[in-house]
């Protein structure tokens, strides 16, 4: 550990604002990158299932 | 001779949006445990572990997320002019998939350079912007990124929409080498790189391992969204095909009657 104090990492040496914008805007991008790709993969997948499912039930209800 | 037909065959194989489903399904699952695995590593090291600069003092931390997604940035730039040329020459459709798959990331990563980098300017240039050659270019690389955007926006035409964004994605790779030697060019106060693959790195090794850590986590993490963004268009674009409908049904239903496992979702 490079800081002495809890405190001190935080302070960041007077830099600690900046830093941890940085940083928290960063983290920030990659998650909500990752949970919006993998909600769109969620729901993009259900319904196409969904549209296979229907095709596959239809004939069967129409005859 | 035996080389270049299997190259052959693997090119051809590369068009097919089934042989390209099926390859990358354990790449997603090995990009996204490394990127997790590295990024943590990579945040945690950066944060408390790395020594602080003797110049900069802890504000150098910051080099640790604004090189990554710069980099990257540029990097699925070149993916995208690169998938471009593909696709105009040999009329690949999976390179418009890939076009597309890149674009947001790209932007979202260059937005974030160019604020990290505002955000590390004011503590150490004394201003959170400057008209420096470098700033300049990778703005112009935002504007490329949501110029692409737009056009596929507003073009509702799937084929038209897939040449338009490969030819300004090829054309605009021109500002690449633009943003690499910007800092030689115009020698105003970016830095230059601390870090090439071919020479050794100026910082001592506690400086430079996090970045490499970093670097690589931000790639693998890449490559799990592009991919993983790649796959689901292919899906939706193959959705009436054979193998599509097989592997969505198998994935729900084993004994062969998938209608009863949709019962409890609730649709009439």
């Amino acid at each position: 550990m490079y800081f002495d104090s809890f405190a001190e990492f935080l302070q960041m040496g007077n830099h600690g604002l900046y830093v941890w914008v940085a940083y928290g805007s960063t983290l920030l991008v990659l998650l909500s990158a990752f949970f919006i790709t993998r909600s769109m993969a969620r729901s993009g997948e259900e319904s196409i299932r969904w549209a296979i499912l229907s095709r596959q039930v239809e004939p069967k209800n129409e005859s | 001779m035996k080389l270049k037909q299997k190259l052959k065959e693997y090119w051809h194989k590369l068009g097919s949006p089934r042989w390209f489903y099926q390859i990358t399904t354990n790449w997603v699952t090995f990009f996204g445990g490394s990127a997790l695995l590295l990024l943590v590593t990579g945040f945690v090291w950066a944060l408390a572990f790395a020594p602080a600069d003797y110049q900069q003092g802890n504000s150098f931390r910051i080099m640790y997320v604004h090189v990554p997604a710069a980099m990257l940035a540029q990097s699925l730039y070149i993916g995208m002019g690169v998938a471009g040329f593909i696709g105009l020459v040999w009329r690949m459709k999976l390179t418009d998939v890939a076009i597309a798959a890149c674009l947001p990331l790209g932007m979202v990563l260059t937005a974030l350079a160019l604020f990290t980098g505002g955000v590390w300017g004011k503590p150490t240039w004394g201003s959170w912007w400057e008209w420096d050659g470098r700033t300049v270019s990778t703005l112009v690389l935002l504007f490329l990124y949501v110029g692409i955007y737009a056009l596929r926006e507003a073009i509702p035409d799937a084929d038209l929409r897939a040449r338009a964004s490969a030819l300004v994605s090829l054309v605009g790779t021109v500002n690449i080498p633009i943003i690499k030697y910007s800092v030689e060019w115009w020698n105003t106060l970016h830095q230059s790189a601390s870090f090439s693959l071919t020479e050794k790195p100026a910082m001592p090794a506690e400086m430079w391992l996090p970045l490499l850590v970093m670097v690589l986590g931000f790639y693998c993490f890449a490559g799990h969204h592009v991919l993983s963004r790649m796959r689901l268009e292919v899906l939706t674009r193959e959705s009436s095909s054979r193998w599509v409908a097989e592997l969505m049904l198998n994935k729900n239903a084993v004994d062969g009657t998938p209608q009863t496992s949709t019962t409890d979702h609730g649709k009439g």
